[in-house]
């Protein structure tokens, strides 16, 4: 159209309107690959009409998933990094390493690539002028932006393989079989190293919302995929912990049987908190499940493995909250160690645990605990109480005198919305902020001139949590990505969003729980709106990346004059109760 | 979220954008577009859709549709004009700075304001004024040193000039001359390098109307500027009274001093000023010590040396004898003197004047060796001549004709007979007293106080020798061999000192302690200590160093009663 | 801070002790004062590069304070305890004084009001405070022309006219509001209850709204009030001491080229 003075279309200019497969895992997939693949399990026994006509099966494979070639000794996953990608093995084998854990060093994990000082420095110049201008030099589709999605991956080797798992623990993967879907999923690090056994080992990669597509109209996948996730997710995570680490396999597998998975909640939990935000108080006890009331019978514990739990005690005619526990958590050991001291001594639970959220909670039994713990355990392996020692007297109120807990409003708020999720949450003390905003002026000079987060949200007392992207523990924004644009970087986990593959959709700014993500009209370098063939912009979702590129780390914490800004981790108490006591 | 009624209400799916340096003019209203000015400032207002025109299948014209996005309100409900025209128009704006970029040209404003209050300021006709960091001593702001320095400059107008070199040539050369400076003499050592600054060109502009900078000692370290002590631009009267850190600058610096006294060594030993007496001011000669004055001094009250006279035990060597206990001590004498009798002071108050025998000592020692001639009422009676031995004997051998004299002159006596009587008389008198001529005439040289006379003999009258040294006269005939006895004027004549501002509250007693001197030799003068017990932090009475001393070098001054111009 | 005080203290000996000795001191100190001065201008460029590993900002301004705390004890040993003479050097030492003063006023007003607007509430920020503002007018303007049951009183017109139209344009009673004073908001609680006795029946309901609209206006304007004179003194601060820098550079020339020796 041609840019008349009648309407907005002199500010204007036509684009194409990115969409879900511009970016495909592997742009050289063949159609022969594809049929090769169509014809092998578990695709093969799939229907293909129960696939939408917009997403059909092949066109999935085609754009989400890649063939990969590795050869013997050949890292694939790396235990603790961050990944989006779920492999199914093709031809040959592959080790999962279960115990002990390789020489980090020798898996050459390597931090994501940061600009050189000249690129830093070039901030100070070329930033666009024009808010979200995006210009030629912006990152465009095809650029290697993924990092764990690589297809020119430097391949990393494991010399001298067979030695070093000799010693090892492992599990072999044959054809069919599917591994890394849980990490995948459940946006959580890789849980073991997985490495390729044989020469020409051919595996399929897929990204991680082509598994999601795929599990969606495919039952069977997904009835799969969701008992290996319960029992991996399971033996997981008592292998590695201290109570149990000392059984041998066959002690494992009983343990495992007796042990139950509880889950409360949804998996997507933000949509309910936003509902429950909107109609009301997020955080009366009938929207948060209940799951041990205090005084009641002890006959177990409990540890969580993933999400947030609450424990509170009674206090008046409520409930105080003393802290939230999450992953790697244990609840009820206590009083059943006390009952092993003292056996007149019954145990009764000393406090409250509600699921926040949603949780996944493994359930030991009493009997089993006597079965399997490690009694002779050292006082230091022993697992902590749900409760710090300071937050068994929280202070009443911030003021005072040498408070070392947080204040129980501070813990009513945190739990009200929901803040505990954080890793990297931008706490600003407010009676030091003079409102310079340096920082995001800061923000917005490694950002191209573009801010990446507001200076403004809720607060208590004196704090203020702004709408800065906490960095979540669960990343509730990742879940519904079409593209998979929004990911962990593979060795710090900060969540970044790809700008070349986001298509706009908006997803993961509804999803977020702290309105961290906002979507924003791109322009070009004259200021032009980008906009499609029915002149409706063309929005990118766009957060704080705690910038990720820059050596000199998060450029807010570097600019703040007052140290009133800080990135704390939310996730435990006592970081904050830290922070609120430095000078 | 709770409902919270205190809350502002604001659009908060748009970040803030505190770095943009233009704002929407429509921002203070609370409605910006949001398109937003260009960077450079203009407002890009327009339309707020673009409409799009929707041919259905069996339409011919076809329908616009607006296509204003979610974020800026959605479908409009009116739709665009027939035409294709969007119908909702975003009025311009004027846009606005952000309060950084206002600051930014705040800022810019004021260096460029600075440099023109320079550039005004620095201009020719302004610049001494603007430049000068104070006021004028009244003598160098006057109009008749400006002409005479214009004269001696050949034309040079600029009143700076006078005395400083880099003004000489107008502004551009200040700034090579900085560069000069920071090239020659600016290093940091330089900064903080002990002891007073070095003489420079600037002193020569001084020494062309002050004649001849009397120097310290020529053993000086290093020559030093005018200014270290003058200091000019400080108030628009007098030049301001000299500091005395300047002179410990120099004298408490132990560097300086080493490097005085080696040179000292070095330097001819006539440079040096002298100790003679010259016809105006007697004093007891001595030589400059052998390591000059380069005793470490840094204030009056600690470290300042012992006066010299006292430290080195100085002996008065006048031949005069005289004893102040004696005469200042009842029962020994006729009438108890008190110091005033013989001391006087001078005009300015400073010193004492010469004692003399005519005026201070011959109303006691009377020279009277014949006690029958008395002075009375109307006569003068007969005394010996003082001053000059030859003299002396000259009388005694005249005697008759010295009392003919007087029986004529003040008896009244005028007959010869009666004269020669009168005359005869005496002398029978005299012989009465002394046997011989030649008695009377060695009584009259060597009496003593006691009237003892060498080889044990007696004399009725206190002779010369009471004050005199007497020795045999060198020939058979001679007249005995009287010294001159020089009483020294002053002895401290490196400082000065007034009596009359001492005069408050002390006497002299109090640091002269003359009333257990005995001897000639005594000095009597005060110690160091007792100047200090007043002179000091502790005393309170100002101790600079300018109170005694001076440093352009002087010859001390007698005591006259003339004024004289002060000579620096 | 220890740190400081005993450099101050020191240097002030040291002046009283050894000034007498070192006749160039007055050079040295200026010279460290210049270099002092420098150092706190690079402050404004470190905050400009945000993104180098320099030392944080928090560090440097910590730096700033002291040095610029010590560079006053500095002035005044340069300075001889005496207040110059002449044109120019007057301005040069008053220019100095106005930015160390200003500096530690703007100490003072970064430390004492973040707590007061913590305190006071309303936390919006800066640049959208034209939109809460806006909000509140529109809100009031709807309030009072729907009036109660579709008309409003001339009572109520002329009193939102007379003195309230003004009030929500714009931001209004700054001084007061950094003054910590609370008389205008008292003026209005005084001139509502006035109203209300004028007023119909049924239009009490709506004068509280209004009441209400007009707390938060002035919890508004306090917000404007000091976070805008948070900026404002930095306008003060950071013009005149580039101007004190561009001053400083000619007194140096002069100062060496008319020195009479120590050259």
């Amino acid at each position: 159209m041609a840019k008349s003075d009648n309407n907005l279309a002199s500010i204007t200019r036509q684009a194409a309107r990115p969409k879900r497969w511009d970016d495909p895992l592997d742009p050289a997939m063949s159609d022969a690959t594809l049929d090769m693949l169509m014809a092998t399990e578990p695709f093969a026994s799939m229907n293909a009409a129960a696939f939408p006509a917009a997403t059909p099966l092949r066109e999935i494979l085609r754009a989400d998933t890649a063939v990969r070639e590795y050869a013997a000794g050949e890292i694939v996953l790396r235990k603790d990094d961050y990944g989006t990608s779920a492999f199914l093995v093709l031809d040959g084998e592959v080790d999962v390493v279960l115990r002990p854990d390789i020489d980090p060093q020798l898996l050459g994990r390597a931090p994501s690539v940061k600009k050189s000082l000249l690129g830093r420095l070039a901030q100070l110049w070329n930033n666009n002028p024009e808010p979200e201008g995006w210009s030629k030099r912006s990152p465009r589709a095809g650029d290697n932006i993924k990092g764990s999605i690589n297809k020119d991956r430097g391949s990393v080797y494991l010399q001298d393989y067979p030695q070093i798992i000799s010693n090892a623990q492992t599990v072999a993967l044959k054809k069919g079989q599917l591994f890394g879907e849980i990490s995948a999923l459940s946006r959580m690090p890789r849980t073991a190293t997985v490495v390729a056994s044989t020469k020409q080992t051919r595996l399929l990669e897929f990204s991680w919302e082509g598994l999601r597509d795929i599990m969606r109209y495919d039952p069977a996948l997904k009835a799969q995929i969701d008992r290996t996730y319960r029992s991996n997710s399971l033996k997981n995570f008592l292998r590695h912990h201290p109570l149990f680490s000392h059984l041998d396999e066959s002690g494992y597998v009983r343990l495992c049987e007796e042990a139950q998975l509880e889950n409360f909640g949804e998996y997507n939990w933000s949509g309910s908190y936003l509902r429950l935000a909107k109609d009301g108080d997020p955080t009366t006890s009938a929207n948060e499940p209940l799951i041990v009331r205090e005084g009641e019978y002890s006959n177990g514990i409990y540890m969580i493995s993933a999400g947030f739990c609450r424990v509170s005690q009674k206090y008046g005619s409520g409930e105080r909250t003393l802290n939230y526990i999450g992953a790697g958590g244990v609840f009820g050991h206590e009083e059943i160690a006390n009952h092993w001291k003292n056996p007149q001594q019954e145990p009764h639970s000393l406090y409250t645990l509600r699921s926040l959220g949603y949780s996944h909670l493994i359930f030991i039994p009493t009997a089993s605990l006597e079965k399997y713990a490690n009694r002779e355990m050292s006082e230091s392996d022993f697992p902590s109480s749900p409760v710090p020692e300071s937050m068994l007297k929280p202070a009443e109120s911030r003021l005072s005198e040498g408070a070392s807990a947080p204040s129980a409003s501070l813990m009513e708020f945190m739990a009200e919305h929901r803040f505990f999720n954080g890793t990297k949450s931008m706490v600003i003390d407010m009676d030091r902020c003079t409102r310079c905003d340096d920082c995001v002026r800061a923000c917005a000079s490694t950002h191209d001139g573009n801010p990446r987060f507001l200076r403004h949200g809720p607060m208590i007392d004196n704090l203020m949590i702004a709408n800065a992207c906490m960095h979540c523990v669960d990343p509730v924004c990742m879940i519904g990505c079409p593209t998979g644009a929004i990911h962990r970087t593979s060795f710090g986990g900060e969540v970044v969003i790809n700008p070349a593959t986001c298509i706009g959709c908006g997803t993961c700014a509804a999803n977020c729980p702290y309105d961290s993500i906002r979507m924003v009209e791109v322009r070009s370098n004259q200021g032009e709106f980008l906009v499609d063939e029915e002149f409706q912009p063309i929005l990118k979702a766009t957060k704080c990346d705690l910038c990720v590129e820059q050596k000199s780390g998060p450029a807010c914490l570097n600019a703040c004059p007052h140290d009133a800004l800080s990135r704390t981790d939310l996730t435990h108490v006592t970081s904050i109760a830290q922070w609120l006591k430095r000078k | 979220m709770k409902a919270n009624q205190h809350s502002p209400v604001f659009p908060s799916k748009e970040y803030v954008r505190p770095n943009l340096v233009w704002e929407c003019g429509h921002l203070c209203e609370g409605c910006p577009c949001r398109i937003g000015p260009s960077p450079a400032g203009k407002c890009r207002a327009t339309y707020e859709c673009a409409p799009r025109l929707e041919v259905k299948p069996g339409e011919v014209k076809g329908h616009w549709t607006c296509t204003r996005p979610r974020p800026g309100g959605g479908k409009c409900e009116n739709g665009p004009l027939p035409d294709g025209t969007c119908c909702n128009a975003i009025s311009k704006c004027q846009p606005r700075r952000s309060l950084r970029a206002i600051r930014k040209r705040v800022v810019a404003f004021t260096i460029i304001t600075s440099f023109l209050i320079l550039f005004v300021g620095m201009s020719r006709n302004m610049r001494d004024e603007f430049t000068n960091p104070g006021p004028i001593s009244n003598v160098h702001a006057s109009a008749a040193f400006v002409d005479i320095h214009t004269k001696l400059s050949g034309g040079d107008t600029s009143r700076c000039a006078a005395c400083h070199e880099g003004a000489k040539q107008g502004a551009d050369s200040w700034n090579a001359k900085a560069f000069d400076a920071f090239k020659h003499g600016l290093a940091p050592a330089e900064l903080i390098r002990k002891g007073p600054i070095e003489s420079s060109a600037m002193d020569a502009n001084c020494l062309s109307c002050h004649d001849g900078k009397k120097f310290h000692q020529p053993n000086m370290a290093a020559e030093f500027a005018c200014h270290e002590c003058h200091k000019e631009h400080q108030n628009s009267g007098f030049m301001p009274e000299v500091n005395s850190s300047y002179c410990t600058s120099c004298h408490g610096s132990a560097g300086l001093m080493a490097a005085s006294r080696e040179k000292g060594v070095k330097t001819d030993p006539h440079a040096f000023p002298s100790f003679l007496s010259n016809a105006d001011l007697k004093i007891q000669s001595r030589l400059r010590p052998e390591k000059g004055y380069t005793d470490v001094i840094t204030a009056f009250d600690t470290d300042h040396p012992e006066f010299r006279q006292i430290r080195d035990g100085i002996r008065d060597e006048n031949s005069l004898k005289f004893n102040h206990a004696v005469h200042l001590r009842t029962g020994k004498i006729p009438r108890v003197l008190n110091c005033s009798d013989c001391h006087e002071r001078d005009g300015r108050g400073e010193y004492q004047r010469p004692i003399t025998y005519e005026k201070n000592c011959v109303e006691c020692h009377t020279l009277q060796f014949d006690p029958a001639t008395a002075a009375d009422k109307d006569k003068p009676g007969i005394y010996l001549p003082h001053g000059d031995p030859d003299y002396v004997r000259a009388f005694l051998r005249s005697l008759n004709i010295q009392y003919e004299e007087y029986g004529r002159r003040h008896e009244g006596i005028t007959q010869r007979n009666e004269l020669n009587n009168y005359v005869r008389e005496k002398k029978v008198g005299i012989e009465k007293l002394y046997e011989t001529g030649e008695n009377l005439e060695r009584a009259v040289f060597f009496a003593d106080m006691k009237g003892e006379l060498p080889g044990g003999l007696r004399a009725p009258f206190a002779g010369c020798a009471t004050c005199h040294e007497v020795a045999e006269p060198k020939s058979d005939n001679g007249t005995p061999v009287i010294k001159k006895g020089k009483t020294p004027d002053r002895w401290m004549v490196l400082g000065k000192f007034n009596h009359d501002l001492h005069q408050k509250g002390l006497t002299c007693l109090d640091c002269h302690k003359v009333t257990t001197s005995e001897l000639t030799s005594d000095l009597n003068l005060p110690s160091i200590k007792s100047c200090v017990e007043c002179h000091s932090p502790k005393g309170g009475i100002d101790n600079r160093c300018i109170l005694c001393h001076t440093y352009h070098n002087s010859q001390p001054r007698p005591a006259t009663s003339s004024t004289r111009k002060s000579e620096n | 801070m220890l740190i400081t005080t005993l450099a101050i203290a020191g240097l002030l000996i040291a002046y009283i002790q050894y000034a007498p000795l070192y006749p160039r001191h007055a050079y040295l100190s200026g010279w460290v004062l210049f270099a002092a001065m420098l150092f706190l201008t690079f402050f404004n460029l470190r905050k400009r590069v945000p993104f180098l590993r320099v030392g944080s900002t928090g560090f440097w301004l910590q730096l700033h304070l002291y040095v610029g705390i010590f560079s006053g004890a500095l002035f005044f040993v340069h300075i001889g305890w005496s207040w110059p003479a002449g044109i120019f050097h007057q301005l040069l030492a008053l220019i100095y004084l106005v930015v160390f003063v200003t500096g530690v006023l703007g100490l003072w007003i970064s430390r004492a009001f973040p707590r007061m607007l913590t305190v006071a509430g309303y936390e919006t920020p800066f640049e959208r405070i034209p939109y809460a503002r806006s909000s509140l007018r529109q809100e009031a303007e709807a309030l009072v022309l729907a009036g109660v049951d579709g008309q409003t009183s001339p009572v109520i017109a002329e009193f939102y006219h007379q003195k309230l139209g003004m009030f929500f344009m714009r931001p209004s009673n700054r001084w007061a509001h950094l003054r910590q004073s609370r008389a205008p908001q008292a003026a209005h609680v005084s001139q509502f209850d006035e109203v209300q006795r004028y007023a119909k029946k049924g239009e009490g309901e709506m004068l509280d709204k209004l009441r209400d609209l007009v707390t938060r206006k002035h919890m508004l304007d306090y917000q404007y009030a000091l976070q805008s004179a948070l900026r404002l003194w930095l306008f003060a601060h950071i013009p005149l001491s580039y101007s004190l820098l561009v001053f400083s550079v000619l007194h140096i020339i002069l100062v060496h080229a008319f020195s009479g020796s120590a050259s």
